[in-house]
């Protein structure tokens, strides 16, 4: 049995915001539920009392009164509309003035660039080598306003977590911001909202909040480069990746692959998602390595047919050792 | 016992990946072979190469793709991509390359011999991509080449400032 | 006429500086104020032992048999062909009665006997370096040159090999290998030997290599030293105290890291395939810095240091002593690799050692070279929008933001081009006139900034450039600039883009080539071209100048297009691609329809009866003088 607040309980609800930005579009949109949904009972209700009250035939009720009911046409048709449209335009304006955010300096600037069909998520801090690079997964401080400045490396795409912040597109060339503080922690989902070739569906990200001292714990890893290895079997893991197609469009930061052109995977087994898409686990791993093709068509993560089983093994031996 | 099973199933899932990887290949064409008998990746490099003399008799293969926008666009997404316009020029036309848009090809122009310049690598600085691309990546560079200054060229140039509407 | 050594006063013994590199003189002549610190590391009057003739990089010779009155009576005494047909940048250098020519790859080193007619080849030396190198050249397989001491020809190869060889006999002494050519690693630069070591600088900034300078051991070849130009203050040796940049921005620990991404400074470029200054009295090298690894801006937020810098340096330990970065994070490719002219001149009334650099940004900057303090930095080349001029205070460029390249955009015509107002032929002073003369070109350039992907070995570029002629008629301009009044004092505007380094003679001549294959003499107080011949292809090189064994003046230079710009007159360039050859193709594609591949020195003295008439003329004179 779903109770009611399960019932809400999906990721793209945004009725059941979780940052304050969502929860201004969330109160905008229950003003616009509620006040719609009055009007239209009453639309109905007044349809419904006319046609009730004039029943019979046309002759019945000639001459018809044509002078009758200026008042309903001066107040149901102009005033009230005009003073609905007006407020609502009022609170419209008034919400999405807020979201910018407020203008404090955010405790921390992230950028997100949309490539077909992933996102990659730098981490802009002023000391420069403090940034950081991931795909897919953003990670954030609860209770903290986050800018996130967004662009597009090919195609018009639109970054979208419907329990945090309402839709910006991302456009090449240009920057667009905004700003998302999660008001709880949690995982939450994103996608694409704006058509941008075959693998658009798939084109999902998730937002972990967390507490700012777990956030400043996870940071603090993914800044560190890739620990060497010194397990055989991860070693020549890494030898593949380095040797292979890999490192022509991946990096590895701390190793040979300096690819730039795919996601950088120096942390790859602390990430929750392959291709955005599946759960990171070890068969699934070896499966989109072999063929990335068939698990997400058009992906530009080619079919790989290369690797001998140890190989393979190897490989994502190493690639699940990048916590 | 939970996990076992969960492995199983996982496993399962892995081989028909796999399986299906494998079938999808056989369908193909076969794609690198020059000589009809035999596929696959080992043939370059061992039987291919600049070949002497006039007119030698070993078949060539023809680009499994066909020289349509979605194939060259991807070429040329590859072309830039893996580098390539930084030694052979923005569209092509050369540099520390030499250009692929005019008439001279010093290794052969069709389509067997620029996929093997590709994945051989020729003397003078051309790194051999062969072991490391895919073989349907470097047939969808050898389509782009063969498309340059043609009607289907993706991305053309631009009018050249100081020596315009000239060919090659 | 009047003779040469009587202009030369003033020879100062400065005995802290004297055991290797001899005492410091300096060149001075009638006319300016303007001195040239020379020791006898530069040879004799009348030789050429080191790439500019002297450490100081003035490219000022003393002699003055072929002058103003006689030019026009030039002639060519010898042509030789190299055999190979690629960009013949450099100059030759000249020791006793051997000219020695380093040619492209594969570097080839030839000694000609100039005691016989014709000049005939001595011997041929050949490192056979690895072929793999000419597809990591990003410019053409370019060679800037040789050093000469201690009976030791010193040059690198295009492979990352540095050679000393036997100035007599054409044998090897040492061979050092200093980088790998897989990871897109090349040597163009011409090495300077400074006392007992042989300063050395990268290239393939293109192909994201991380820029150093080294310190070898004239006698064995070790590297002694390695001072990188990003990285950890230990790697670039800037950890020492003496290190005291002047600015505040360029103050700072580490900063070769901290103004980078994390890691991107190991892929950050700023190499030194440039020209290498020093100062015998305040014991400093100077050499300038390419751009910052991917050309990309967006890709590597940050002042991006030590790119597009000059730094002062130690030649003993390869220590730092001051350094000051012109551009903060390049979005041009403006690699200020350019010589360093070190050359005292009053300033303000009071006489300062200066080091002028003319710039690939357009400005002509003039630092003290002591401190590193900027003391003037003015647009050569009128065009230049960039930036609107350099704040003497901070040191920064006043940035025109308008015409910063971001990843995503394009960016329209911005001046100069990637190439540069000038790019990295030579400049020359003379004493005689205080002027520099700037080979100038004129080029602006459509900038696109894409997505860059670093792969070992292959270009990391991340841009789309389309190049094309700046405004006005002409692609190049031989520029006469006074560096105290910071002002064009004359200009020779030419056709093509100049490509070739200048030579400035007591004779008061400058001399200079085109890329459409013509060797130039103009008068260095007027400008007018007294004199020119026609050689076999477009000029690339510097032409240098020196006594024969039978005491006639003589003036050398390369013909042989390549380079960047000199490679879009080679068939394997197309001229349908404006984009090719890193963008040049849109600016340069034409001289193809002027010049091609060419390979031969050329040589050009007066005829011997002129030549004896006036040598008797001077001798006479100075008989005359002494006699009252």
């Amino acid at each position: 049995m779903k109770t009611l607040e399960n019932l809400f309980d999906f990721p793209f609800n945004i009725f059941d915001p979780a940052g304050v930005q969502a929860g201004w579009l969330a109160n905008l949109g229950w003003v616009l539920v509620v006040l719609m949904s009055v009007l239209i009972i009453g639309m109905a209700v007044l349809v419904v009392w006319g046609a009730l009250r004039r029943r019979g035939r046309l002759e019945e009720h000639m001459p018809i009164d044509v002078d009758g009911g200026k008042g309903w046409i001066l107040w149901g048709g102009v005033a009230l509309p005009v003073t609905v449209l007006t407020s609502l335009f009022v609170v419209t304006v008034v919400t999405l003035n807020m979201l910018p955010g407020d203008r404090e300096e955010p405790a921390l600037a992230v950028k997100v660039t949309a490539h077909q069909w992933w996102w990659e998520v730098d981490y802009l801090y002023d000391d420069l080598p403090q940034r950081f690079s991931t795909a897919n997964e953003i990670h954030i401080p609860v209770g903290q306003p986050v800018r996130i400045e967004l662009i597009s490396s090919d195609v018009i795409h639109s970054f979208w977590i419907p329990k945090l912040h309402g839709k910006i597109d991302a456009i090449p060339g240009h920057t667009n911001a905004l700003i998302v503080e999660a008001e709880e922690p949690g995982v939450y989902r994103g996608e694409c909202a704006e058509y941008c070739g075959v693998q658009h569906a798939h084109m999902r990200f998730v937002v972990v909040a967390q507490p700012p001292e777990e956030y400043q714990a996870w940071a603090a890893r993914q800044r560190e480069p890739a620990a060497p290895v010194t397990d055989p079997k991860l070693v020549k893991g890494r030898e593949a990746f380095e040797g292979y197609a890999c490192a022509l469009c991946h990096s590895i930061r701390g190793t040979k692959a300096r690819g730039q052109v795919a996601p950088d995977l120096t942390h790859f087994a602390s990430r929750m998602t392959i291709g955005g898409i599946m759960p990171n686990t070890r068969a699934r791993l070896q499966a989109w390595i072999v063929n990335a093709q068939a698990l997400k068509p058009g992906v530009r993560m080619p079919t790989l047919e290369e690797f001998d089983g140890e190989t393979l093994n190897a490989l994502a031996a190493y690639l699940e050792s990048l916590e | 016992m939970k996990r076992t099973k969960e492995w199983m199933s996982l496993s399962a899932l892995l081989v028909l990946t796999l399986l299906a990887a494998c079938e999808r290949r056989e369908a193909e064409p076969a794609p690198a072979g020059a000589l009809p008998e035999v596929t696959g990746k080992e043939v370059t490099g061992k039987l291919l190469g600049p070949q002497p003399g006039p007119d030698r008799p070993i078949p060539k293969a023809n680009n499994p793709f066909p020289m349509e926008q979605n194939v060259l666009t991807e070429g040329r997404r590859l072309f830039v991509w893996y580098n390539c316009y930084g030694c052979h020029g923005g569209r092509a036309g050369g540099g520390m390359g030499p250009s692929l848009r005019d008439e001279t090809w010093l290794y052969g122009g069709k389509d067997q011999d620029i996929y093997n310049s590709i994945a051989e690598g020729r003397p003078h600085g051309m790194p051999a991509w062969g072991p490391k691309l895919p073989q349907e990546q470097i047939w969808k560079l050898t389509a782009y080449i063969q498309s340059l200054g043609t009607p289907l060229e993706p991305k053309k140039p631009p009018e050249n400032p100081v020596m315009p509407t000239t060919g090659s | 006429m009047r003779a040469m050594y009587s202009t030369v006063f003033a020879a100062m013994l400065l005995s802290a500086f004297a055991s290797a590199q001899g005492p410091v003189e300096f060149v001075t002549a009638e006319g300016s104020e303007m001195r040239i610190p020379r020791t006898d590391a530069a040879g004799p009057v009348g030789k050429w032992w080191l790439p500019a003739l002297d450490s100081a990089n003035s490219r000022y010779s003393q002699l003055d048999q072929i002058n103003a009155g006689n030019v026009t009576r030039l002639e060519s005494v010898s042509n030789w062909s190299t055999g190979i047909n690629r960009g013949h940048e450099g100059q030759p250098l000249v020791v006793d009665d051997t000219m020695y020519v380093v040619t492209p790859f594969p570097n080839f080193l030839l000694a000609f006997d100039i005691s016989k007619p014709g000049f005939a080849l001595k011997w041929k030396y050949d490192p056979a370096p690895d072929p793999t190198a000419v597809g990591k050249a990003c410019c053409d397989v370019v060679n800037r040159g040789a050093s000469y001491a201690d009976g030791k020809i010193v040059y690198n190869t295009l492979d990352n090999h540095v050679v000393a060889v036997n100035a007599q006999t054409g044998k090897e002494i040492w061979k050092t290998k200093v980088g790998n050519v897989n990871e897109g690693m090349t040597l163009t630069m011409a090495p300077l030997i400074v006392k007992d070591k042989v300063i050395t600088g990268n290239s393939g900034a293109e192909l994201g290599v991380r820029g150093w300078v080294k310190g070898l051991d004239l006698d064995t070849g070790e590297v002694v030293w390695t001072a990188y130009n990003t990285g950890p203050d230990e790697e670039t040796l800037m950890a020492n105290p003496n290190f005291k940049p002047f600015y505040p921005k360029d103050q700072g620990k580490d900063l070769g890291v901290k103004t980078w991404p994390p890691e991107q400074w190991q892929l950050g470029g700023s190499t030194v395939w440039g020209w290498i200054s020093y100062d015998p009295e305040l014991d400093l090298f100077y050499y300038g810095t390419g751009n910052p690894g991917v050309w990309n801006p967006d890709m590597r937020p940050g002042d991006n240091k030590w790119s597009i810098s000059i730094i002062a340096r130690d030649p003993d330990t390869g220590e730092a002593r001051w350094a000051y970065q012109l551009v903060p994070h390049d979005a041009w490719d403006y690699d200020e690799i350019m010589e360093n002219i070190l050359v005292d001149m009053p300033w303000n009334g009071e006489m300062r050692k200066l080091l002028i650099h003319p710039g690939r940004t357009g400005f002509v900057f003039v630092l003290d070279r002591e401190t590193g303090q900027l003391l003037s930095a003015e647009k050569f080349h009128p065009p230049t929008n960039w930036a609107t001029g350099y704040d003497l205070d901070t040191g920064l460029p006043q940035i025109d933001e308008s015409k910063r390249t971001h990843m995503g955009q394009t960016t329209y015509d911005i001046c100069p081009s990637s190439t540069g107002a000038k790019e990295v032929f030579p400049s020359a002073v003379s004493p005689r006139t205080g002027l520099l003369y700037i080979p100038a070109h004129n080029f602006c350039m459509n900038y696109g900034a894409i997505e860059a992907n670093y792969i070992a070995g292959t270009p990391y570029l991340g841009a789309d450039v389309l190049m094309y002629p700046g405004p006005g008629e002409n692609r190049g301009e031989l520029i006469a600039w006074d560096p105290i009044q910071a002002k064009q004092v004359w200009g020779i505007k030419e056709k093509y883009p100049l490509q070739s380094g200048v030579l400035a003679t007591a004779g008061d001549l400058v001399f200079y080539g085109t890329t459409d294959g013509w060797f130039k003499a103009a008068d260095a107080r007027s400008g007018e071209v007294l004199w020119k011949f026609k050689v076999s292809s477009g000029i690339v090189s510097n032409p240098m100048t020196f006594t024969g064994s039978d005491g006639r003046q003589y003036v050398a230079v390369y013909a042989g297009i390549g380079g960047w710009v000199g490679a879009n007159a080679f068939d394997l360039i197309s001229a349908s691609d404006p984009t090719a050859a890193l963008g040049t193709t849109g600016a340069a594609a034409d001289l193809k329809q002027v010049t091609t591949a060419g390979s031969t020195v050329y040589v050009f003295a007066l005829p011997e009866s002129a030549a004896q008439a006036d040598t008797e003329a001077a001798a006479g004179e100075t008989v005359a003088a002494q006699a009252q």
